[in-house]
């Protein structure tokens, strides 16, 4: 779960991290009233997901009451750029001396937390530790979220910057790693951290992923408003309880997997066809539902609401699961409802001996293995 | 021989009383090896079948000579479980549920690496050695015993390609399941070296994915120290960058884990790579029957 910069700050503040002075507004007349308040000259900021703000022109400086209507206009109704954003954030533009980069995040090769602060900021902070790893200092934590005082003032003595502002960025560290490990982080960063005028850090900008396997019990987080994919049918998917992914063919696929479903996926397009889509069951999801009548009404449905597919994939491997049940649950769904395009059907493994029995009157194209079933629906989407 | 499981395997079930342990228990009686213990905190004392239940990994091991863990339990308990498992010292835990947090990972493996037990997982299918031993909630009726060894991070994946190459009597050693999870505690490095000293395994089998950089590791890894024949699957190559396809490890997020960046990597490190399991299967025939 990727936070947006306003819900990441909101976070910090509660941590006692130091934001600018900001609001979240709406429409232009808002972030009028908005920079009246905070005082000139201030900081317009598209709220998106997507990083690379700055250079995509999403963030805008302004000085006076004109100007902030007109870059929040542009913002948020821009002409000949398609429109996705509907928030921004005005912000008090602090008078800086320096910028640095701050970070938290999971190293996985080390299998190990990792605190990183770079000597500059607002910058691809991967792209950095390649070009400039000098500039750049690594440490590794703690994976309980216990803090040691001498691996903290070790890791500070190796950074070029005076006494007092290594006092403030160790407590911003503190701060921060309370932050990753109560919310579950995969990334904490604050990038750029600036360091005002007056001397004090501040976090002029906020970046947070929380874990989605640890969402169930960080329950604080469950009435953010928040969609994981700007693809409404995506996050229907990711509702119901799997991983559907928007491709741009007209083969659609029902398979099981992330392994199995990845391979089926380059396999029509190396043998010349197009998927519409990425489909996998989440794991243990389906326990809820307990049986597959649901699922799979709610894996075709998805799927074949996308109205460019010409036909269907619908392939399963079962280790643990039954072939039966699953034709039962696919027999169920073709009596109910009107499909209208050829639908391949590949089932194999445990129980497939009884698919046929089950699927022989059902209007679907009944194949023995995975390559035979690729090529069948690739040529049927090739028919027109 | 044959790697992590084999004939003296005793296996442990965490959570043996849910849904999905009880099942599972009665399937892990296969070969020479035998389930001899359920560990259910609050249930010790209790039986499944007439397999004897203790509160602790540590009472178990000691009452029964339990030396693998299995655990079942729900994704939530998976930590605890597996602390509990490596609080005994047992040799193997494979940690089957999916979805554990990666905070309760990096615990797991930070307790892990200060002790002599291998961790699976999380999300591991498990580990099965054909007419062996099996620790893992895979259908065994898919496999054969033979001489090439996999190391899989997804289960339907080695499924799918075990049953193809059974089919044409292409057995197995040992086959693995390193798990789809961000990090996998058991990886492609520790698996290789593994087969590399097992008499039995011939030819070794890597099948992998977009995301990560494991097969990245791996590759560097062969080219030093491994000589047997290396065999690759990866898949994902057609995956859109940005997005998480199913495995929370599975996501294209930098230049070295693209399906290219690995396939060119093993390439370099002299393993044959191919993209489906059907041409794996062509390219072990033809290696071990030639």
């Amino acid at each position: 779960m990727n936070l947006y910069e306003f819900q990441a700050k909101e976070l910090f503040e509660a941590y006692g991290i130091d934001v600018p002075q900001g609001k979240l507004v709406y429409n232009p007349s808002e972030a009028l009233n908005a920079s009246k308040k905070i005082g000139m000259p201030v900081m317009i900021k598209a709220q998106v997901l997507e990083g690379g703000r700055g250079k995509a022109g999403l963030i805008r400086v302004a000085e006076d009451d004109s100007k902030v209507l007109e870059h929040a206009e542009d913002l948020l109704f821009p002409i000949g750029r398609s429109k996705n954003v509907k928030k921004l954030l005005v912000e008090k533009k602090v008078a800086l001396r320096n910028e640095y980069y701050l970070g938290i995040t999971i190293d996985e090769l080390a299998a190990l937390p990792v605190l990183i602060f770079g000597t500059t900021g607002g910058v691809d902070i991967e792209q950095v530790s390649q070009e400039n790893p000098d500039t750049i200092f690594k440490m590794s934590i703690d994976p309980w979220g216990r803090l040691f005082e001498e691996q903290t003032e070790a890791f500070l003595r190796e950074i070029p910057l005076n006494t007092d502002t290594k006092q403030k960025l160790k407590s911003f560290y503190e701060r921060l790693s309370r932050l990753f490990f109560d919310k579950e982080c995969t990334l904490a960063e604050i990038n750029p951290l600036g360091l005002s005028e007056e001397g004090e850090l501040v976090a002029l900008d906020a970046k947070i992923i929380v874990d989605d396997n640890a969402l169930f019990r960080q329950t604080d987080l469950h009435n953010i408003e928040y969609e994981s994919s700007d693809i409404p049918l995506e996050n229907e998917a990711s509702r119901r309880g799997f991983f559907y992914i928007k491709l741009d063919g007209d083969i659609g696929l029902v398979t099981h997997g992330a392994g199995l479903s990845m391979v089926t996926v380059d396999m029509v397009k190396n043998a010349g066809g197009n998927p519409a889509n990425f489909l996998d069951k989440k794991g243990h999801e389906r326990e809820k539902n307990k049986t597959w009548d649901i699922q799979i009404k709610n894996e075709m449905d998805i799927v074949l609401s996308d109205k460019r597919i010409k036909t269907i994939l619908f392939s399963v491997f079962a280790g643990l699961v039954r072939c039966d049940e699953i034709a039962m649950g696919l027999r169920k769904y073709l009596r109910e409802n009107r499909v209208g395009i050829p639908i391949v059907v590949r089932l194999s493994g445990t129980g497939s001996e009884k698919v046929h029995e089950i699927l022989k009157d059902e209007n679907v194209i009944l194949v023995d293995n995975l390559n035979e079933a690729v090529s069948e629906v690739v040529g049927l989407s090739k028919k027109g | 021989m044959s790697i992590l499981v084999d004939e003296n395997t005793r296996v442990i079930v965490h959570g043996i009383t849910g849904r999905v342990g009880a099942f599972q228990a009665k399937t892990m009686n296969y070969g020479k090896a035998r389930v001899v213990a359920g560990v259910v905190p609050g249930k010790g004392g209790q039986n499944l079948d007439g397999i004897p239940i203790f509160d602790t990994a540590k009472e178990a091991r000691s009452e029964t000579g339990g030396n693998t863990s299995v655990i079942f339990v729900p994704k939530q308990f998976a930590l605890q479980a597996v602390l509990d498992a490596l609080e005994a010292e047992l040799s193997l835990i494979v940690c089957v549920p999916e979805g554990v947090p990666v905070h309760d990972v990096l615990k797991m493996k930070d307790r892990q690496r200060r002790g002599r037990s291998i961790l699976i997982g999380p999300n591991s299918p498990g580990v099965i050695s054909p007419g062996k031993a099996k620790a893992g909630g895979m259908s065994d009726k898919i496999y054969m015993p033979g001489s090439i060894g996999i190391i899989s991070r997804s289960g339907t994946l080695s499924y799918e390609t075990v049953n193809l190459l059974t089919q044409s009597g292409l057995g197995q050693s040992t086959v693995v399941g390193i798990g789809g999870d961000m990090i996998p505690c058991f990886d492609f490095v520790e698996a290789l070296e593994l087969f590399e000293k097992d008499k039995e395994t011939k030819l070794i089998v890597v099948i992998g994915e977009i995301g990560g950089t494991g097969e990245i590791e791996a590759a560097k890894h062969i080219k030093k120290r491994i000589r047997k024949p290396l065999f690759a699957l990866i898949v994902g190559a057609s995956a859109p960058p940005g997005k998480k396809m199913g495995h929370a490890g599975a996501i294209v997020s930098g230049e070295k884990t693209t399906a290219a960046a690995k396939i060119e990597a093993l390439r370099n490190a002299g393993v044959r790579v191919v993209e489906n399991p059907f041409e794996l299967r062509d390219v072990l025939a033809s290696a071990l029957w030639s």
